[in-house]
């Protein structure tokens, strides 16, 4: 949309403020409306606040995952890369549904039982591994694509490793990574509803119950899509607009 | 003449595998010389420009810049990096930024300038080469020309002993007493 394009800065603002007001009020207008979802109108709420949640935890953990294992996937000394390139392998080659119920299972009983994880921490948990792994190839393919050039520029001038990294490296591959990083937010934010089988109370789960005591599955599953929907779109509307305010110097 | 030679290349020579590119290059290079360097293709000009800040390790002979040896030693690499400049074949700018903080970035990371100091520097250099109006802009809106002024700023601009290499010139400057 050519508004986010032009004033990125705002369209984060809208976005981030909408998002807000619609997690806050969102069981206002919902009450009004008719048999099932009126009266479950709360409910509604309270399952897109976990799924919102989910998503931001599991999303910015995830995104400091992403760059630490991308980078170790990069790392000159072998361990580091082979332990990164076995947590890919992992992650990326069983599925999420698997990972979820492993950690909610296996990790409480490795931590010391005072820690007690609500089943919201773990499904934080397994959304972060998994989608850190993701982030990491995306991360990892952005670092690569950074031309050469640049780095020996950096070098002649003098930069130590750590400062080409940090003042050359990593803004250009942050902007070329961008697409694809938020290409796995929007994944995350449907994901997330895999967190229903280790009984967290999301979105999708909470449409599940009602229609199961309403029997009217199809308003209720309209409603549940029709909020997944909002949010996606408040998600994208955001990292479009980070993705336009990070693209200065490559369009003319 | 009496003045040490600014850079100086004894035996230096470089392999590629089987490819023998430099053979033994000794030379001298003066402060206030301006020495161009000429060649075939593929006849190790580049090659031996980039050795002058080790964009490239020579196998065997040796170089000093200013007196100082180059090798692995960080502190002499970092020494050397920091006053010898270099225009790249494609300029190689930071794409990233602002010609202006092209040109000011390494001033604040490598001296340690205030940004502020640093980007009135920058400006002022700017304005000598005829590129104050574009300062603000990003390298992929500049044109031919003002892509090589701006490759030449920050080399020409980080203080007075700096040294910008282009590809087929070499314009050392005199470091001693200033």
């Amino acid at each position: 949309m050519d508004w986010i394009r032009h004033h990125p800065g705002a369209a984060i603002f809208t976005a981030l403020i909408g998002l807000l007001i619609f997690l806050w009020g969102m069981a206002i207008p919902l009450s009004y409306a008719p048999e099932p979802i009126g009266p479950a109108a709360e409910l509604f709420a309270e399952g897109t606040r976990v799924t919102v949640g989910l998503t931001v935890v599991s999303g910015l953990a995830g995104l400091v995952l992403g760059v630490l294992v991308g980078l170790g996937n990069l790392s000159p000394i072998k361990p580091i890369r082979w332990f990164c390139a076995f947590y890919v392998w992992v992650l990326r080659g069983t599925p999420l549904l698997l990972q979820i119920l492993f950690v909610w299972l296996v990790l409480p009983t490795l931590l010391p039982a005072e820690w007690s994880l609500s089943d919201f921490t773990l499904a934080a948990i397994a959304l972060s591994l998994n989608i850190g792994a993701y982030n990491s190839e995306c991360v990892r393919a952005g670092i690569l694509a950074v031309p050469h050039g640049q780095i020996e520029a950096a070098k002649a001038l003098g930069f130590s490793p750590f400062q080409t990294f940090w003042n050359i490296v990593l803004p250009q591959s942050m902007r070329i990574a961008l697409p694809a990083l938020a290409n796995n937010l929007a994944s995350l934010v449907k994901d997330s509803s895999l967190a229903y089988a280790i009984s967290v109370v999301e979105l999708t789960m909470v449409g599940y119950r009602i229609q199961a005591e309403s029997y009217q599955p199809i308003p209720v599953f309209l409603t549940v899509g029709a909020i997944y929907l909002i949010l996606t779109t408040a998600f994208t509307t955001m990292t479009n607009a980070i993705e336009q305010m990070l693209d200065v110097g490559r369009k003319r | 003449m009496n003045e040490h030679p600014i850079i100086e290349a004894i035996d230096v020579h470089k392999r590629y595998g089987a490819f023998h590119a430099l053979k033994g290059v000794t030379a001298r290079f003066y402060p206030g010389e301006v020495t161009a360097i000429l060649g075939p293709s593929g006849s190790g000009k580049s090659t031996f420009l980039r050795m002058l800040n080790r964009l490239e390790k020579h196998d065997a002979g040796q170089i000093f810049i200013d007196g100082i040896e180059l090798n692995d030693d960080p502190k002499h690499l970092a020494a050397i990096r920091r006053e010898v400049g270099m225009v790249f074949q494609n300029f190689n700018l930071f794409t990233h930024l602002t010609v202006l903080r092209n040109v000011a970035l390494a001033p604040m990371r490598i001296r340690k300038v205030a940004r502020k100091a640093a980007e009135t520097r920058a400006m002022a250099l700017l304005e000598r080469v005829g590129l104050a109006d574009h300062a603000h802009k990003y390298p992929i809106q500049l044109s031919g020309g003002a892509t090589t002024a701006r490759g030449d700023c920050p080399r020409t601009g980080d203080g007075p002993q700096s040294a910008p290499l282009r590809r087929t010139d070499l314009r050392p400057r005199p470091r001693n007493g200033q």
